[in-house]
C-alpha cells in the first residue's frame, strides 16, 4: 500500500465516522422520548410556542430535518441558535478555534516534557532523576483534568499570578488582546497537558527500554559511542514512531479532557458550547457542535495516523 | 506493592463503613460555621483534642481558635456541643469528612456496579463473538471499534443531558450504570475474544472438546477461565475511570443531584471560584478521588513487569 491511498483510505473513513456521529447527534436531540427541547420556551404562550417551531423548523417531520439540515451543511448553514441568536455556523467557528488553540497548546507542551523526561528514566531508571521522573510521572497520571484544572484554579486564584477563567478580559484589541490571550491560556492548558504529559512519558520510557538492548543499539556502542551518544542518535530515534503511533488515541483523550476544562476555567470551546446548548435544549447548537466535534476528532487522528505512516512507513504493510 | 494494596482495602472500608464512621449525616448543617476551616488535631499525654472554633464574624465568615477550652473528637463529642469539623464546612455549613465519606459509598458502589456489568457484558459479548465467528463476530467486533472511538465523556454526557434532568435516584443510578456499561465493554469484549481465539487452539481445550464436553462447558470451565487476569487488570482500570465519569458528571449537574452524597455532588460545593479560593478544604472529595487513581495506577504499574524501570518490590 502506499501512503498516498493510506491516507485516502483514512480522510474517507474520517469523512464516514464524521457524518455517523453528526447524524446521530441529530437523531438524539431530535428521537429521544422526552427530549423536548423546549425547556425555556415555557413562559411563552401555546401560539408563540407553535410560532417558535415553524420559525426554528422543528414542525416538519424528523426524516425532512435532517435532509435540510444536511443540505444546509454543504452550505456550511448549521442552522440558528435559539440560546445565543446568532447563526450556529458563526458559534462553531469561533468556539473550534478556541478549543484548537487550547489543544494544540496542551499537546505541545506535553510532547516537550514528556519525551525528554521519557529518555531520562528510561536511559537512567535507577539514578535518583529516574526515580523522581517515575514518581512524578505516576503522580500526574492519577490528576486526571478535572482534578487539575480545580486545583490549578485554586492556585491561580490564591495566588492571583494568573487570570483563573475565560479566555479574554475584554474590551481590548491588537498586541493587548494576544498578551491578554497569552495570560489566559496557561491555566487551562496546563491542567489538560499535566496527565497527557505522564502518558506520553510512561509510553516513551518503554518504547526506550525495549529498543535499548536491540542489537543495533549494541553496535554502535562497540564502534566506539558513549551510551548517552548511542541513546540519543540510534535508539531514541528509533523508539519515537512507537510513541507518535499513539497520538491518534491521545488526541481523544485530549478532546473528552477539553470539556472538563472548559467547564471549570470557563474556556470559551466546543465542549463548554455543547454543553450550554444541551442544558438549553437548543437543537441545532447541540447538533452544529457534535458535527464540528467529530470532524475535529476524525481531522485530528486522521493526520496523527498519516504522519505516524509517513514516518514508520511499515504501518503501510499489511501484518508489519 | 503492599502499600498500594493498603490504600485500595482502606478506601473500599471507608466507603463501606462510610455512614458510620462519618461523625455527622450527610446533609446535616451547622448555619452558624459555613464554610468554617479545618480544625487543627492536638495530641497530649490526655489524647487526641482539638480547640473548638468561636465564630467571630459571621457575615464575612470568619472564625478563630478557641485556646481556652478543649473538644474532643467528633464523634466522641456531646450531641448538643459545637461541631468538630476535622475537614472543615462547606458553604452551607456541612462536615466536608462526612459529606465524603458517605460519598464514597456512592460514588465507588456507582464505579463497582457498573464495573461488574461491564466485565459480565463485555466477557459475555467477547466469548460469544469468539465462539459463534461469522457474521456475530463481525458485528459485535466492529460496533466495538465504532463505540471506542467516540470521546466517552461527551457521549455521556449527551445523552444524560437529552433525558429529563430530574429523575428518581434509582432511575439516575440505572441510567448511568448503563451507560457506563454502553460504553464500557467494547475493551473488555475484545481482550477477551482475543484471548479466546488463542486459547481454543490449545491441547486441554482440544481434549475437553473430544472427550464430548458442551459449548456452554468448554467456554465457562476452559476458556474463561483464562481470562481471569484480563479482567482483574480491565476491573483495575475501568473502576477509576467511572469513579471520575461520576464526578465530572455529577460537578457539571448531570450526575446525582445535591442531596446525595457523592464525590461528585460534594465537589460541587467547589463551583464557583470566590467560594473555592475561600474555602480550599472542600477539596477533600477530590483527593480521594486521586489516592482511588493513584492506588489502582502503583498496582497497574507493578505488574507491569517486562519494564526494565520497575524498582524492586517492596
Amino acid at each position: 500500500m502506499t501512503l498516498a491511498r493510506f491516507a485516502a483510505g483514512r480522510v474517507i473513513g474520517g469523512a464516514v465516522f464524521a457524518l455517523v456521529v453528526a447524524s446521530l447527534t441529530l437523531a438524539l436531540v431530535r428521537l429521544v422520548p422526552g427530549a423536548e427541547f423546549d425547556g425555556d420556551w415555557t413562559q411563552l404562550t401555546p401560539a408563540e410556542r407553535a410560532a417558535r417551531r415553524v420559525e426554528l423548523g422543528l414542525d416538519r417531520p424528523f426524516l425532512v430535518q435532517y435532509a435540510q439540515w444536511l443540505r444546509g451543511i454543504t452550505r456550511l448553514d448549521f442552522g440558528r441558535s435559539s440560546l445565543f441568536r446568532r447563526p450556529v455556523a458563526d458559534l462553531l467557528g469561533e468556539r473550534t478555534a478556541n478549543t484548537a488553540l487550547l489543544a494544540v497548546v496542551a499537546l505541545l507542551l506535553a510532547t516537550t516534557v514528556g519525551l525528554p523526561l521519557g529518555r531520562l528514566a528510561a536511559a537512567a531508571p535507577r539514578s535518583p532523576a529516574g526515580r523522581l521522573v517515575r514518581a512524578g510521572s505516576l503522580a500526574a497520571l492519577s490528576v486526571p483534568p478535572l482534578l487539575s484544572a480545580l486545583v490549578l484554579v485554586l492556585v491561580a486564584a490564591r495566588t492571583g499570578w494568573l487570570p483563573t477563567g475565560g479566555m479574554t478580559t475584554g474590551g481590548l484589541t491588537g498586541l493587548a488582546w494576544l498578551v491578554d490571550v497569552l495570560r489566559h491560556v496557561p491555566v487551562p492548558a496546563l491542567a489538560l497537558a499535566l496527565p497527557l504529559a505522564a502518558t506520553i512519558e510512561r509510553l516513551q520510557a518503554r518504547a526506550l527500554a525495549e529498543t535499548m538492548p536491540r542489537s543495533f543499539v549494541a553496535a554502535s556502542r562497540a564502534r566506539g559511542l558513549d551510551r548517552d551518544a548511542a541513546i540519543d542518535r540510534h535508539a531514541w530515534p528509533a523508539s519515537l514512531p512507537s510513541v507518535l503511533g499513539t497520538y491518534g488515541v491521545l488526541i481523544g483523550a485530549l478532546f473528552s479532557g477539553s470539556f472538563t476544562v472548559e467547564v471549570i476555567t470557563g474556556w470559551p470551546g466546543l465542549g463548554r458550547l455543547l454543553f450550554d446548548g444541551l442544558t438549553s435544549r437548543d437543537v441545532w447548537l447541540v447538533a452544529g457542535c457534535g458535527t464540528a466535534g467529530a470532524v475535529s476528532l476524525s481531522a485530528g487522528t486522521t493526520i496523527a495516523d498519516i504522519v505516524h505512516a509517513w514516518l514508520d512507513p511499515r504501518v503501510l504493510e499489511p501484518h508489519a | 506493592m503492599t502499600r498500594a494494596l493498603t490504600l485500595v482495602v482502606a478506601l473500599t472500608g471507608a466507603a463501606l463503613l462510610g455512614p458510620w464512621l462519618a461523625p455527622y449525616g450527610p446533609a446535616a448543617r451547622f448555619d452558624d460555621f459555613l464554610h468554617a476551616p479545618p480544625m487543627r488535631l492536638h495530641l497530649d499525654r490526655e489524647g487526641l483534642y482539638t480547640y473548638p472554633l468561636r465564630v467571630v464574624d459571621r457575615l464575612e465568615q470568619r472564625f478563630e481558635r478557641d485556646t481556652t477550652q478543649r473538644a474532643g473528637l467528633p464523634w466522641a463529642a456531646a450531641p448538643t456541643a459545637a461541631p468538630v469539623l476535622l475537614l472543615g464546612a462547606d458553604g452551607l455549613g456541612r462536615d466536608v469528612l462526612s459529606r465524603s465519606l458517605h460519598g464514597a459509598r456512592t460514588s465507588l458502589g456507582l464505579a463497582l456496579v457498573a464495573t461488574i456489568g461491564t466485565l459480565l457484558t463485555g466477557a459475555a459479548l467477547g466469548a460469544w463473538a469468539g465462539i459463534a465467528g461469522g457474521l456475530v463476530e463481525r458485528v459485535v467486533l466492529r460496533l466495538g471499534d465504532v463505540l471506542m472511538v467516540l470521546p466517552t465523556l461527551y457521549v455521556i454526557v449527551a445523552v444524560r443531558a437529552v433525558l429529563p434532568l430530574v429523575l428518581p435516584l434509582p432511575v439516575i443510578v440505572a441510567v448511568l450504570a448503563a451507560l457506563f456499561v454502553g460504553l464500557g465493554w467494547p475493551r473488555v469484549a475484545r481482550g477477551v475474544w482475543a484471548i479466546l481465539r488463542a486459547e481454543v487452539r490449545q491441547e486441554h481445550v482440544l481434549a475437553a472438546e473430544a472427550l464430548g464436553a458442551s459449548r456452554w462447558r468448554l467456554v465457562t470451565r476452559h476458556l474463561l477461565p483464562s481470562c481471569l487476569g484480563y479482567l482483574a487488570v480491565q476491573a483495575a482500570l475501568l473502576v477509576p475511570g467511572f469513579v471520575l465519569a461520576e464526578a465530572t458528571l455529577s460537578y457539571v449537574g448531570l450526575g446525582f443531584p445535591d442531596d446525595v452524597p457523592s464525590w461528585g455532588t460534594a465537589l460541587t460545593a467547589a463551583t464557583s471560584i470566590a467560594a473555592l479560593t475561600r474555602a480550599p478544604w472542600t477539596l477533600a472529595p477530590a483527593a480521594a478521588i486521586f489516592l482511588v487513581v493513584l492506588a489502582t495506577n502503583v498496582l497497574l504499574d507493578h505488574d507491569d513487569r517486562d519494564l526494565p524501570t520497575s524498582s524492586r518490590s517492596r
